[in-house]
């Protein structure tokens, strides 16, 4: 599976569902807004690895 | 005030307003005794510690025994070498032997190690008095410590004293101490060290042992070095690597500033957008080093954005990994804000993880080729001078920035790449707010020469806020 194939924010989005299910609705509901922002930035930190496609020895491709 | 009070002040204000290199030659001399520099801050550490809150702990009575048992050592003739005497403030993420270590966190606010972390344990050696463990975000990323609450800027209360190490560098300001450690993941050193006026040195990676740090989490972190100028850090440099763990003196630190640099070739690449206080700071810095004989030109880096996005992943990822067993647990005493941080950098897939640090060495190899025929770069530490602490967003040149993307714009590079680099006074703003400007180099020697000259042409250093401004 190579970047171009694969979607990151629904990859994270299923993660996020297991979370708020192994946390449990009453801690999760204290940090649900931050969480979600934080991982917003995070992901948006992560646009930027497209600009970077490096091969498996980290040559510029 | 009564006269008697008054000259005390004077004597406390004085001692306050030495360099360490100053205090070192008073002591050498028998002018000055280790206790009376120690007494002098200490002296002064209730009131400005009021106001800046800039200390966690303050280890009165063990500094006093450690500054008259050093005084009784120069007495037998001993004299352990330039750190003699010298009061040092450590960031409370240092463990320190029987002294509560709590990172900022009141998760850890009974936490006594059994041992100093290696910096502090040879720093001691070297002869300097601990006065106190200094403020600093949670854990060194995120909120304001919840023990402590935030740092407050010693020029001006209103306006944020910079990253995680902002205790540490608030302190050498107002004179709480004359050197402290700190650390820099991305820009954690230099960025309070901008804010407040001060030389703050992220040396090159691996250079200063973390042992006894904490976290260990990062690869991006370093220990680093807060002091008045740079001829200060490099002394306690030179004591933090010094093979023999003896005292060991550091060249650059005791040479006169040597202010001819004539074959020292500096780039400067492109920041914009920066503050107009920035823009002229810099303009004028290079101007100095072009007056000193140095050769200017201009260089490209690599993207100092994608570079900060890059270690901003890197270094939430790898916090969440150490401090993983707070992310589900069940303690009240885990802030909200440091919680969701270790959430969302734990949803991190791995893949994106491992190819930030494939993007990283690219980063490296990019940067030594900007360094090909460079001896240094000169950028800005920050866009602009210290914001306001409720400020989440800055405007500057026209553009809107995130406060936390603003503040590691151009330091997080250095990070990745493990260059030396250190913020330096680079003067005041318009609102008579410091100016920090970056030198990055590969050998801090470089750094410590360059700044030096500088410091020495511009004397910036010497600026002290007076009082600390409360600004309501």
């Amino acid at each position: 599976m190579t970047s171009e194939h694969w979607d990151r924010r629904k990859h994270v989005t299923d993660i996020v569902a297991f979370m708020r299910v192994v946390m449990g609705e009453r801690l999760w509901l204290k940090v649900e807004s931050l969480y979600v922002e934080r991982l917003s930035g995070l992901l948006e930190d992560l646009d930027v690895l497209s600009k970077y496609e490096v091969d498996e020895v980290g040559h510029p491709q | 005030m009564t006269s008697e009070d008054l000259q005390k002040k004077l004597s406390v204000d004085r001692l306050a307003a030495l360099s360490l290199a100053e205090a070192t030659e008073l002591i050498h001399a028998g002018s000055l005794r280790p206790s009376e520099l120690v007494q002098g801050v200490l002296d002064r550490l209730p009131s400005g510690n009021g106001s800046l809150n800039c200390f966690g702990l303050v280890t009165e009575e063990s500094a006093k025994g450690e500054a008259h048992a050093l005084d009784q050592m120069i007495e037998a003739g001993l004299w352990l070498g330039p750190l003699h005497g010298i009061p040092l403030a450590v960031k409370d993420c240092f463990d320190t032997a029987a002294i509560p270590t709590t990172g900022g966190s009141k998760v850890d606010k009974d936490r006594f190690p059994e041992y100093d972390a290696d910096a502090v344990r040879r720093l001691r050696k070297a002869g300097t008095v601990m006065v106190g463990k200094t403020n600093l975000h949670e854990w060194g990323f995120g909120a304001p410590s919840s023990l402590w609450g935030d740092v407050r800027n010693p020029w001006r209360n209103d306006r944020s004293a910079g990253a995680s190490s902002s205790g540490s560098a608030a302190a050498v300001a107002a004179g709480l101490c004359l050197v402290a450690l700190g650390t820099d993941s991305g820009g954690s050193v230099r960025i309070p060290a901008a804010f407040c006026g001060v030389f703050g040195l992220k040396p090159a990676s691996g250079r200063i042992s973390m042992r006894g740090v904490a976290p260990t989490w990062s690869t991006l972190d370093h220990v680093g070095i807060l002091a008045r100028r740079a001829a200060d850090a490099a002394i306690v440099l030179g004591a933090l690597t010094h093979e023999s763990e003896s005292s060991g003196t550091y060249a650059a630190g005791q040479d006169s500033p040597r202010t001819d640099l004539g074959g020292f070739r500096i780039g400067v690449p492109m920041t914009d957008p920066i503050s107009e206080d920035v823009r002229d700071s810099l303009e004028e810095a290079v101007k100095v080093f072009e007056g000193l004989g140095c050769r200017v030109r201009t260089v490209v880096l690599p993207d100092l954005d994608d570079a900060a996005a890059v270690a901003r992943v890197i270094f939430a990822v790898e916090a969440a990994d150490s401090y993983r067993k707070y992310i589900w647990s069940d303690r009240t005493d885990v802030g909200k804000t440091q919680r969701a941080h270790l959430l969302a950098a734990s949803a991190i897939p791995a893949i994106d993880y491992v190819r930030c640090q494939r993007v990283r060495d690219a980063m490296r190899t990019a940067m030594s080729l900007a360094f090909d025929g460079l001896d240094a770069v000169l950028l800005p530490t920050m866009p602009t001078a210290a914001w306001r602490t409720d400020a989440t967003a800055i405007e500057v040149g026209g553009e809107t920035w995130d406060v936390e993307k603003a503040a590691t714009r151009f330091c997080a590079l250095f990070n990745l790449t493990g260059h030396p680099a250190a913020s330096f006074f680079g003067g005041l703003g318009t609102e008579n707010l410091p100016v920090g400007l970056q030198i990055v180099s590969r050998t801090e020697e470089t750094i410590v020469r360059l700044v030096s000259a500088y410091e020495e042409v511009t004397g910036y250093w010497r600026l002290l806020p007076v009082e600390p401004q409360m600004t309501t």
